[in-house]
């Protein structure tokens, strides 16, 4: 009960401290927010209308459209997709050798680079992998292997890996980097303390170093699904949403609806709603944070 | 001195050019060509359904791709605009697209329509290329892999790029025959609104320039598009641009583009059931019915 109010005390004096920065949390996001809330209760087309409409832009949304199949299709696949992606960053672990802590470095960095590379370069470079016609299958074939067929980005059901498979690789480096400050956070005295117990290493990260990388792993969980919900610009760059609607995601729908469809009312409905699920991702997170806190202080 | 906007049709024509689609454009390249079993484009453009279709099978026999397909949503959208208008008819384009007509979509009629749209599919199935962009779909053409592809004029330039000519490489059709409905669309372009008396005069030199008949045959010769006026001298131009100013003279065979009688957002709608069917095992009639959902 304290907790919170304590929380928002200190926001409002961080905001009254740096008012530049405090009016533009308040325009650019909470003002850009509650915008799109009540456009998505208008009847907007084109241009936004003051008009209002309840809740009509949500029952579209959600019932009467039956052409979209855009949402219920994948869920088990975005799942896969957003648990592949935390797993993603325990290789690192692997990389990880608390006695070698400066031998470490230098192969490292090549590997977290990746994902200082925009989403649309890295979707191309994708797709040119993926393309039959340009990329690994091409090469398998050039190479003498006449049959070798690798058309996955081609095919309905399995293009959405094509996207997975990139986007794990962009996101990759940045859950090591994670992972990597987490394991420097681990005091290596430990280590030696556990080498003169006898203690097996895989014991040590198990029961040891494991238990100290929660704060990391839960960092990296949610800003990787909370990067799903918003995953666009990979898509956009190496499917556009097809073959047919194989890769659709619901940002190309907010997308679609906001420029080309002319259907402003129907896209802040979608925006509001994945507002939600990014709320219902973050929420347990911060809550959590929020409990422990006081063990470390 | 109000807002003034010129039109300039000089983008795309129709069913020779752009929203693509109308226009089956035509290789006639070594393969196909030299076999014998596709003879001079010049002379024979498929000039009814059943040739066409007779060429894509020919095509296909020989090994080639009978209709290169981009993987794009608005492409797969104007092949099915090509194969609705020209093996539908212009009535049921009409009712479609125009009166968003639920029992024309409900008809047997346009369910042949989405019968051969399938039929194309799958002559296009062999070469099929993720998400590829109209432009590389287009070098399947000049390079003779495949033998049709329905898109604007804009890919001319690519045709010309490569070195070839209309009339002798490649060929271009709209629709079956002298008569077939020749579908237009066009871009704008609008200046700003001023007062100040030197940029009026600009703005009107400029809109002046851009739409005499000399610009707008030596543009469109190199963009590929036809002229927004009927009264130019065409006969520089290339076979297809020529083809596409009679159609243009003859108001009969002016079919406007169905984004001119569809709001976005149902045109959005269709577009989606339509990229569906083509990249799916869906039947033509699972199809029908949420085609009319959308319209």
């Amino acid at each position: 009960m304290k907790q919170p109010r304590k929380g928002r005390g200190r926001l409002g004096q961080r905001i009254g401290r740096c008012s530049p920065m405090g009016a533009t949390v308040l325009i650019a996001y909470v003002a850009s927010i509650l915008w799109t809330i009540r456009i998505s209760l208008s009847n907007s087309k084109m241009l936004p209308r003051a008009d209002w409409a309840g809740m009509t832009q949500y029952v579209n949304l959600f019932i009467v459209r039956p052409l979209d199949h855009r949402h219920d299709q994948h869920e088990p696949v975005r799942f896969v997709l957003h648990r592949g992606r935390a797993g993603a960053g325990i290789p690192a672990g692997g990389f990880h050798r608390p006695e070698s802590a400066a031998r470490r470095r230098l192969p490292y960095r090549c590997i977290l680079y990746s994902f200082s590379i925009s989403f649309v370069a890295c979707g191309v470079i994708w797709q040119w992998m993926f393309n039959p016609a340009l990329g690994i299958q091409r090469s398998l074939r050039n190479w003498g292997w006449e049959s070798a067929r690798f058309d996955w980005i081609a095919t309905q059901d399995m293009a959405i890996y094509c996207i997975v498979i990139c986007v794990l690789w962009h996101s990759a480096g940045l859950v090591m980097a994670i992972l990597l400050a987490g394991l420097r956070g681990v005091d290596e005295e430990q280590w030696k303390a556990a080498r003169i117990e006898g203690i097996p290493r895989w014991r040590y990260y198990l029961s040891i170093v494991l238990p100290q990388l929660g704060p990391a792993f839960g960092t990296a969980t949610v800003l990787l699904a909370v990067s799903v919900v918003k995953l666009y610009d990979a898509v956009v760059a190496m499917t556009n949403g097809g073959p047919g609607d194989a890769t659709d995601v619901p940002t190309k729908f907010i997308m679609d609806n906001l420029f080309e469809r002319q259907n402003i009312g129907l896209a802040s409905a979608a925006s509001a709603t994945m507002l939600v699920t990014v709320v219902i991702i973050v929420a347990p997170f911060l809550y959590a944070r929020s409990r422990a806190k006081p063990r470390h202080t | 001195m109000d807002a003034r906007a010129h039109q300039e049709r000089d983008q795309d024509q129709g069913p020779l050019l752009r929203r693509a689609g109308q226009h089956p454009q035509r290789r006639a390249g070594s393969a196909v060509l030299q076999g014998g079993a596709w003879p001079r484009p010049a002379s024979r453009n498929p000039k009814t359904e059943a040739e066409f279709w007779s060429a894509l099978d020919k095509i296909k026999a020989s090994g080639q791709i009978g209709f290169a397909q981009s993987g794009t949503l608005t492409y797969e959208r104007a092949t099915f605009t090509a194969v609705l208008l020209h093996m539908g008819g212009r009535d049921l384009y009409n009712k479609f697209y125009g009166d968003k007509d639920i029992n024309a979509v409900k008809s047997p009629a346009f369910r042949t329509v989405l019968e051969k749209f399938k039929r194309l599919q799958q002559l296009h199935r062999p070469g099929r290329r993720p998400g590829a962009a109209g432009t590389t779909t287009t070098a399947l053409l000049v390079t003779d892999r495949a033998g049709f592809q329905t898109v604007g004029d804009w890919a001319k330039g690519e045709f010309l790029a490569a070195g070839k000519t209309a009339g002798k490489e490649f060929g271009c059709f709209a629709g079956w025959g002298p008569t077939a409905p020749y579908m237009i669309s066009g871009d704008v372009f609008v200046l700003p609104k001023t007062s100040n008396k030197e940029a009026m005069a600009a703005q009107r030199l400029m809109a002046k320039v851009i739409t005499s008949p000399a610009t707008q045959v030596a543009f469109n010769m190199k963009k590929g598009s036809i002229p927004i006026r009927p009264d130019v001298d065409a006969s520089g131009m290339d076979i297809c641009a020529q083809a596409g100013v009679i159609a243009l003279k003859d108001p009969a065979r002016q079919t406007p583009d169905p984004s001119m009688l569809m709001a976005p957002d149902m045109y959005g709608k269709v577009a989606d059931v339509i990229t569906k069917f083509w990249n799916t095992d869906m039947t033509p009639e699972e199809a029908q019915e949420p085609v009319g959902g959308g319209a």
